[in-house]
């Protein structure tokens, strides 16, 4: 069995036939990682001996007869912004570099009691601000397909492990595309579940209206196995909901009847010609299945961006107050209170924090609160109506009356870039998010599937459902790969 | 934006800028003003309906009583403490300039006080 390219699935059922043990599964990841992530840099920690004395016992559970849970000996990777109890949770950020977790995150726990295996935590921008996972305390990662180039970001550490086969699967955190956009710039699957899906307890906030714990994986349908375990209301977060929708476990291929909304605002001139067509290939792939193609219109798409780049800022620098070198973290040498805040935050917050912490500042601040974070947060409503109408049949002019079930878009305008290209030039860094941030501000589930490649690198594209819609999400995501093989092409990695 | 409104936020931000900083960082924070004014081209009536969370929030409340944690969740709250006297976390006064005592850690009063008082005033380890 090739554990490097094998879906959860596979290997439950590998493990169930006998066929391997949840040992051989985490040396095989173990023996991955010692060849690969020092190139890579996707793992900034590897919890080596604790990965296999869980695997000795799941092993000897299975061995005993006993009834196992569902990720029974199956090894995950966590994003750095996510607490496991006992380790390291830094965020990518130098401000956190020895905060040891005193408390498991919900998303963490259920796993655990799922009996998956936390294999290590994965590099991140920091704080989750960046588009590359270059803005990293500990450096950035490289994106497999070609390590000269960035895995995308900010989850771009657990994108790159799953993408490079170190591990089977992965949790990052989505605020803006953090999930979709590496999934998509290394060929894999990244859900960014509805808002209110997933438990934030435990995690790192970024910007708490917008952050949202998503799965990456090789497939759609463990996609939905983790979302199983991870999803539900948790009474640690009031913005979880309990749904009643449950995710079954076999997803159905079929997607006849389908009605997929294709957004002119996102296939406007200017975007990437190869990238476009990849997505519209896509686009016919479905449309072979069944699925109703119909042309929508989401009017505010232009404004989403900048609305965003308000919203989180702003949330971002009410979020970053706390870290005054009090509580936790390694304190500057400093003499009074004000002194311990100032130098700490200014020696241990990287550039870009620094960049949205003032941003964040600015746009709060009393003189330019009604122009900016009031009218953003206007600005949202209007997008959020934008999807409602879609998915109500009222977003002619073309669909007049056709309420669609799904939208298609790409996940990203362009496939990977250099590192170092775009890491001085914010804007153009933040465009990089342009087709994932409306999902966020809309607080819908939003899912990036590979389609195709340019150059030699991964595209992606992206499917929106309505609120608390995963399953048909995952239900096209399935049908899609089961008629494509691009989620089964594996980086060379010569490295 | 002048200098001089960049230094403003970063006092309130209690942040203090490099020097590097200084000649970067309000060029670009210049440049995504620029760009999130892009806002202002949409013409919306004042009282239009504004968004903050994508679900219905109801505040969670719960009385206000001290929970008690395992003592091994309680040692990682303590262990991650900048500086300690004993089990409590010593932080600058906040009232005057005076410095965290370098004195070593001496024994614990806050286990007979039950687990709640893990972050102390400084001033009574003073």
């Amino acid at each position: 069995m090739n554990f490097a390219t094998a879906t959860i699935n596979e290997l439950k059922r590998a493990m169930e036939t006998g066929e391997t043990t949840s040992v051989e599964i985490v040396k095989a990841c173990l023996g991955r990682c010692e060849e690969l992530n020092g190139a890579l840099n996707a793992f900034v920690e590897i919890y080596q001996d604790e990965a296999m004395a869980q695997a000795r016992i799941w092993d000897k559970a299975r061995a005993d007869g006993k009834e196992l849970p569902v990720l029974a000996g199956i090894p995950i990777g966590v994003k750095d912004c996510i607490l496991v109890k006992g380790h390291t949770a830094s965020a990518g950020s130098k401000i956190l570099s020895n905060y040891k977790a005193a408390y498991d995150a919900t998303v963490a726990l259920r796993l655990k009691k799922a009996g998956a295996i936390i294999f290590g935590r994965t590099n991140m921008d920091e704080f989750a601000m960046g588009s590359s996972t270059e803005t990293s305390a500990y450096g950035p990662t490289k994106n497999p397909w070609n390590t000269n180039k960035v895995p995308g970001g900010s989850s771009g550490g657990s994108a790159a492990a799953v993408a490079a086969g170190l591990v089977p699967v992965a949790l990052g955190s989505d605020t803006g595309g953090s999930v979709r956009q590496p999934a998509s710039l290394t060929g894999i699957v990244g859900l960014k579940p509805t808002y209110g899906r997933v438990s934030r307890y435990g995690l790192i906030a970024l910007a708490s209206s917008l952050d949202q714990i998503g799965v990456f994986a090789r497939d759609a349908k463990d996609i939905a196995l983790i979302l199983e375990v991870i999803g539900g209301r948790d009474p640690r977060d009031a913005t979880s909901v309990e749904t009643d929708v449950t995710i079954p476990e076999l997803i159905s291929e079929d997607i006849k009847g389908l009605k997929i909304g294709i957004p002119k605002e996102y296939f406007m001139e200017g975007m990437d010609a190869e990238v476009r067509a990849r997505v519209e290939e896509a686009r016919d792939v479905l449309a072979k299945g069944g699925a109703e193609i119909i042309e929508i219109s989401l009017p505010h798409t232009e404004y989403a961006l900048a609305a965003y780049y308000v919203i989180m800022p702003s949330e971002a620098s009410s979020n970053l107050a706390r870290f005054d070198g009090m509580r936790y973290g390694k304190p500057e040498e400093s003499s009074t209170l004000e002194e311990r805040y100032v130098k700490t935050r200014s020696a241990q917050f990287g550039r870009e924090a620094k960049r949205r912490i003032l941003l964040g500042t600015y746009a709060l601040s009393s003189g330019y609160y009604d122009a900016y974070y009031k009218k953003a947060l206007q600005v949202r409503a209007k997008i959020r109506e934008d999807f409602d109408k879609a998915f109500s049949g009222k977003a002619g002019p073309g669909s007049a009356g056709q309420d669609v079930d799904v939208i298609l878009t790409p996940t990203s305008p362009s496939v990977a870039w250099d590192i170092g290209e775009k890491f001085d030039d914010p804007i153009t860094m933040y465009l990089a998010d342009i087709y994932t941030v409306s999902v966020n501000l809309a607080g819908l589930p939003g899912i990036s599937l590979p389609c195709g490649f340019v150059d030699n690198l991964p595209v992606g594209m992206q499917l929106i459902g309505k609120p608390f819609d995963e399953y048909t999400l995952l239900r096209a995501g399935a049908y899609y790969q089961s008629k494509t093989d691009w989620h089964q092409q594996s980086p060379g990695l010569d490295i | 934006m002048q200098q001089e409104a960049i230094d403003k936020l970063a006092a309130l931000a209690k942040l203090e800028m490099s020097e590097e900083e200084r000649k970067t960082l309000p060029g670009q924070i210049v440049s995504i003003v620029e760009y999130i004014d892009k806002l202002r081209e949409l013409e919306l009536p004042a009282d239009a309906p504004e968004m903050a969370y994508a679900v219905d929030v109801v505040n969670t409340w719960r009385e206000d009583e001290a929970v008690n944690v395992s003592e091994d969740d309680r040692r990682l709250l303590i262990d991650a403490f900048p500086e300690r006297v004993g089990d409590l976390n010593a932080v600058p006064a906040v009232f005057s300039g005076r410095a965290v005592p370098r004195s070593p850690t001496r024994p614990s009063k806050a286990s007979s006080r039950g687990h709640g008082s893990v972050v102390s005033d400084r001033d009574e380890a003073l």
